[in-house]
């Protein structure tokens, strides 16, 4: 059984398709690409696995469970976080506040301890602190824990993303254009940095992705969709000669890849 | 009884439809509800008596006046207290319009007097007789009214160019201005629009209900409960919910309580925001992320 | 903000509130009475407005709730005077969980609507039942005795007023400081991102709208006491949204600008009396020049200050 299994998913907004009968698995420790022309339905798809989008047809399965009884808030607790296209921070709260809002889900105290201060609340506040504190040492926020989102340069932004998404010790990532806006350095250091949370972490990933440097030398499979379809699955270097993903990107002028 | 109720509540859906139509014209263009329109139909419509009594111009000429009028209210209004405010979060949008509602609503009182004032009508008093049921002509004015207003806006916004930006800047204000919109002149041009189709209300409902300064509350609740209930993007969708709030309203006064025929708008807004919070003719528009 | 800053100001704004009636005279006390009642409404519109980013212009519904669950039982009922500001609040925090059920389909002005029709509802329901309100007349509130001692001077009332008032911004604090709290801002600035850190929304929403409405009831309940009478009429939509205003002027993000903003709403009415006519539209215009140009309400102008003085050392604040 996959960790997680897309089963003919199907979504129309008011009579526009977006996806139309998708179906893919991605195995655990694996880390899957999701590659497409522009309005091809990536980040829709990614929108219904996170729940933030109800397809009208088919299933989603995450270690077995249905995740589409679930509301949005409760697939953290299943174990799975994401990053954003065009990044959802709290901008107003410093980078320690955006990581430890990802993690406050999991050290709750009852509202009155909250109210009156009592040390179960105390407590609790303590422990998402230290857990914050080590997982901005990891990611390397240490020392701009205490700016606010907004002052960072657009990489840091990124950075903090994912720092706040993996202070949900997921099981499965899904990143939307991690990549985005990178010179090839960072590219590349954003594909490291996947990578090694495969791993080291064992976190299974999904990732939408226009770069294909990164595509290719990051993902062990590929998921191509054009116009809400798959049009192809397999290894990089199999997906890159396939006429179909080569036509949808390039045209019927296709020749070089 | 029950077909003269009808008839009746339509009429008086009609009267909420000339204003939620203002409503939803400025929510299309700006994505902004502006919770004083009926306050400043209400300020408008002084004016239109203030010229009425003191220039003794005669009624058809200050009820053309109530165009420019219209236009100068809504536009310096615009400019003033909502153009600051066009890239702060809504919710700062909002609340500028709480202030204006009290502002007009006050002012008026404060300039004005309190006490209710006979306002002309255009029309004669004789109701007529509609499919057996009696109608004053001034209620098949507003009805006229309305259907003229719905069709012509709905011609604006389709087939003329400001009418389609319009439509563009509410939906995503970014994208139009990177297309070539004008978004501050869409929205001024909204808001003088609106303010014209509202004022021109107010002078209509005047005559029916006496001219005070409490005159468009009740009205402004229930226009808003006929363009929630329609959808509040809707043209048409306003004016159906408005004609069947008008006639429920009516319904419930006769057979229920009249007391409570206020709030029963209210019953019917949380309805239909619980249930359908989109209303019955418009779509659900989710954010794309 | 630096911590001693912190500190230093809040003892600032102690000692002035504890010695402020030694400055005036009788009528003075209840004003400072009227202040301390305000700024708990603005602390309770602080919670839902300013942490939790939704709207309300209908606080006067909870705040008629609190006023004559608690004048009831105390009058009708027998309970002893903290138990019926206690009432107040309940009575008033469980119907805040019945609004706050629009609030989780919808925002913005559709929100705002839905908090209107619930004032007046409310409003309505006090008018007709006048075998409850007492109609014309009007309710008569005894003033409380508290453990033994009779509060009739309005300094006594003041001073437990101000009691009050520092533990339910002792109360507000720890929860902007909770995980709850500090959840419910989040959902504020990017409810999508907080969904995905898996920060449930209904559950916030709905907390936000109890602590506030039980906040502003308690306020209610305490009004009732001080005024010594309630009528029908006070609770109007004018009302609901002078809370508002109040609260957006001092400040949504901080308790002394709810202090700044009850003390607006208590001495405006004083100030502008010559302009009684004009008083709402000099609030309306207030309110507008202040979302234009100090979002953060009057308190925010201490910061201003602040980072304008010539002693400010450099490094983070």
């Amino acid at each position: 059984m996959a960790l997680l299994e897309v089963a003919n998913i199907s979504l129309s907004f008011s009579g526009l398709r977006a996806l139309a009968d998708v179906s893919f698995d991605v195995g655990e420790g694996e880390i899957v690409g999701l590659i497409g022309p522009n309005g091809a339905g990536k980040s829709t798809l990614l929108n219904c696995v996170s729940r933030l989008y109800r397809p009208q047809i088919g299933h989603i399965r995450f270690n077995g469970a249905s995740l589409l009884e679930r509301k949005t808030h409760e697939i953290a607790a299943m174990g799975i976080r994401r990053s954003f296209q065009n990044l959802e921070l709290f901008r107003e709260a410093s980078v320690r506040e955006n990581v430890t809002l990802g993690l406050v889900y999991r050290h709750k105290s009852a509202l009155w301890n909250e109210l009156l201060n009592l040390p179960a609340a105390r407590v609790a506040r303590r422990g998402a602190e230290d857990e914050a504190d080590h997982i901005l040492d990891t990611c390397g926020l240490g020392d701009v824990a205490d700016v606010t989102v907004s002052e960072l340069s657009y990489g840091q932004q990124k950075s903090v993303e994912l720092a706040r998404a993996l202070a949900g010790n997921p099981k499965l990532l899904l990143l939307d254009e991690p990549a985005a806006g990178m010179n090839p350095e960072e590219s590349r250091r954003v594909g490291e940095t996947v990578r090694r949370l495969r791993d080291h972490d064992g976190i299974t990933v999904l990732l939408i992705e226009h770069d294909m440097r990164v595509v290719m030398t990051v993902c062990d499979r590929v998921v191509v969709l054009d116009h809400g379809e798959k049009i192809g699955e397999g290894t990089p270097a199999e997906v890159r000669r396939a006429p179909a993903v080569i036509k949808a990107y390039l045209g019927d002028e296709a020749g070089h890849a | 009884m029950i077909p003269q109720l009808v008839v009746s509540g339509l009429a008086l859906g009609s009267i909420y439809a000339l204003l939620a139509l203002s409503l939803v014209l400025i929510n299309k263009a700006t994505d902004v509800v502006n919770f004083a329109q009926g306050e400043m139909a209400m300020f408008g419509t002084f004016i239109c008596f203030a010229l009425l009594t003191k220039t003794g111009l005669p009624l058809v000429v200050v009820l053309l006046l109530a165009v420019p009028i219209g236009i100068l209210l809504g536009v310096v209004t615009e400019r003033i207290a909502m153009r600051p405010l066009q890239s702060a979060p809504p919710i700062n949008a909002l609340i500028a319009t709480i202030g204006l509602w009290m502002i007009f609503h006050h002012a008026a009182g404060w300039i004005w007097g309190y006490d209710p004032v006979r306002f002309p009508s255009l029309f004669a008093p004789e109701p007529l007789n509609v499919l057996g049921v009696r109608v004053a002509q001034n209620s098949l004015g507003i009805v006229g009214v309305s259907l003229l207003v719905v069709l012509l806006l709905y011609l604006f916004f389709e087939h003329t160019r400001m009418g389609i930006a319009m439509r563009a800047a509410s939906m995503n204000r970014r994208a139009a201005e990177l297309m070539g919109v004008n978004v501050g002149r869409v929205s001024l041009m909204a808001w003088g629009l609106a303010t014209i189709i509202s004022v021109v209300s107010g002078v209509l409902i005047a005559p029916l209900t006496f001219l005070d300064f409490e005159m468009m509350f009740a009205v402004l609740l229930k226009a808003f409960a006929g363009a929630i209930l329609g959808g509040f993007n809707s043209l048409p969708g306003a004016v159906i919910g408005c004609l069947v709030i008008g006639v429920l309203e009516n319904l419930f006064a006769a057979y229920v309580s009249t007391a409570f025929k206020d709030t029963f708008a209210f019953a019917i807004i949380i309805a239909v925001l619980m249930i359908r919070p989109q209303g019955l003719f418009t779509r659900q528009i989710a954010k794309k992320v | 903000m630096s911590r001693t800053f912190r500190i230093a100001g809040g003892l600032a704004v102690l000692l002035t509130l504890l010695a402020a009636p030694l400055a005036l005279g009788n009528y003075g006390y209840y004003i400072l009475a009227i202040v301390m009642v305000y700024a708990m409404v603005a602390l309770s519109l602080n919670i839902l407005v300013g942490m939790g980013g939704q709207i309300s212009i209908g606080h006067a519904g909870f705040w008629a709730l609190g006023a004559y669950a608690s004048a009831l039982s105390v009058v009708k009922l027998g309970f002893p005077f903290l138990g019926g500001v206690l009432a107040g609040g309940i009575v008033a925090a469980l119907f805040g969980a019945l609004v706050a059920l629009p609030a989780l389909r919808v925002q913005g002005h559709y929100l705002a609507i839905a908090t209107l029709g619930f004032a007046l509802f409310v409003q309505q329901i006090l008018f007709e039942w006048e075998w409850l309100t007492g109609g014309r007349q009007g309710l008569f509130v005894p003033r409380p005795s508290l453990f033994g001692v009779q509060l009739d001077s309005d300094l006594g009332y003041y001073y437990l007023l101000l009691a009050i008032f520092l533990l339910l911004g002792w109360i507000a604090g720890n929860f902007a400081r909770s995980h709850t709290g500090r959840s419910l801002a989040a959902l504020r600035m990017s409810s999508i991102a907080a969904e995905s850190c898996g920060i449930a929304r209904p559950k916030h929403i709905i907390i936000a709208f109890v602590i506030s409405a039980f906040f502003t009831g308690v306020s209610g309940a305490l009004y009732g006491h001080l005024l010594g009478h309630l009528s029908t009429e006070t609770f109007s939509l004018a009302l609901s949204l002078s809370f508002l205003t109040m609260a957006v002027i001092g400040g949504l993000h901080s308790r002394a600008g709810a202090l700044l903003g009850g003390a607006y709403l208590a001495l405006a009415p004083e100030v502008l009396r010559e302009f009684k006519d004009a008083q709402m539209v000099i609030y309306g215009v207030i309110l507008i020049l202040c979302v234009q140009f100090l979002p953060g309400g009057l308190i925010s102008l201490v910061d201003v200050v602040r980072r304008a003085a010539p002693w400010r050392s450099h490094g983070p604040s």
